[in-house]
C-alpha cells in the first residue's frame, strides 16, 4: 500500500481487498488483472471529481458494485470463441450433433450382426466338412 | 422474493451472449476510456447491474482480440486507458447484427411480442 495513504485511500484498498477475497478461486493472473482494472477505474473516476469527499468516493464504489457480483461475473469467464468472420458458420445444430453420435452406434450393431453371421457360417461348415470328407478320403 | 430472483436470473441469462456486442457497438464510432464506457453501459440499469461487472467482460474482449487499449494523458487526472475496436471486433459486431435480427424476429414470432 501507498505510504501516504489517507483515509480515502484506505476505503479504496478495503474495497479492492474485498474483491480480491471474493475472487480467491480465480487464477492469480486473472484476479490481478481485475484488481488493476478496478484500481485504474477508481483513480480515473476520482480524478474527475469536483470535490474529493468521502461521499463522492463511496458513490464511485457503489456504482462499481458488490464485490461478490464482480467475482461472479469474472468466474463466468466462458471463453469467447475466436472472432468469427461475417460468414462464419454457426455451431452445429443439436440435430446434426445427435446424428453424428448415433452413426457409430448403428455401424457397431451392423458389424456385430455381420460378425455373428460369419461365425455361424464357419461353425456350420466346420461341423459338416469333417463328416462329409472323412468317409471319402482323397486318393 | 422468488419472483425477484427469477427476474434477476432471466435478465442475466438474456445479457449473456449479447452484452459484449453492446460494448463493441459502443466503441464503433470512437474509442472510449473505461470510466466513460462502463458509465454509459450501466446508465439505464437494463444492460448491466453494476459498472464493476463490466471489467471481467472487457478483459475477455481484450483476450479475444476484439478490442485493444491505448493509454492517453488526461488534463484532469491520471492517464486514461482507451478501448478501441479492432478489425476482428468489427467483424464480430457485423456478424452479431445479422444473427441478432434473425434470432430476435424468431423469438418475437414465437412468443407473440411482434411490434405492430
Amino acid at each position: 500500500m501507498i505510504q501516504s495513504a489517507g483515509p480515502l485511500d484506505r476505503i479504496v484498498e478495503d474495497y479492492l481487498a474485498a474483491v480480491a477475497r471474493a475472487c480467491q478461486d480465480l487464477p492469480a493472473g486473472r484476479r490481478e488483472e481485475l484488481i488493476s482494472d478496478l484500481r485504474e477505474h477508481i483513480a480515473v473516476a476520482r480524478g474527475e471529481l469536483a470535490s474529493p469527499t468521502e461521499a463522492a468516493l463511496r458513490t464511485i464504489l457503489d456504482r462499481l458494485g458488490d464485490p461478490a457480483a464482480i467475482a461472479h461475473e469474472a468466474r463466468m469467464g466462458e471463453p469467447i470463441p475466436s472472432a468469427p468472420g461475417p460468414t462464419a458458420p454457426l455451431t452445429p445444430s443439436p440435430l446434426s450433433r445427435s446424428g453424428g453420435s448415433q452413426a457409430p452406434l448403428i455401424l457397431a450393431i451392423v458389424l456385430g450382426f455381420a460378425l455373428a453371421l460369419i461365425i455361424l457360417v464357419i461353425g456350420v461348415v466346420a461341423m459338416i466338412q469333417p463328416a462329409s470328407v472323412s468317409p471319402h478320403p482323397a486318393p | 422474493m422468488r419472483d425477484m430472483e427469477e427476474r434477476v436470473g432471466l435478465a442475466s441469462a438474456l445479457r449473456r451472449g449479447t452484452l459484449e456486442f453492446c460494448v463493441l457497438a459502443m466503441l464503433e464510432s470512437e474509442p472510449r476510456y473505461g470510466v466513460e464506457l462502463v458509465g454509459r453501459l450501466a446508465a439505464d440499469g437494463t444492460l448491466t447491474t453494476s459498472e464493476g461487472t463490466l471489467y471481467p467482460l472487457l478483459s475477455r474482449l481484450r483476450r479475444a482480440g476484439w478490442v485493444t487499449t491505448t493509454w492517453e494523458e488526461s488534463r484532469t487526472g491520471p492517464p486514461r486507458r482507451y478501448y478501441g475496436l479492432t478489425d476482428s471486433g468489427k467483424a464480430a459486431l457485423t456478424n452479431f447484427r445479422s444473427e441478432w435480427v434473425v434470432f430476435r424476429d424468431a423469438v418475437d414470432r414465437t412468443v407473440g411480442t411482434e411490434r405492430t
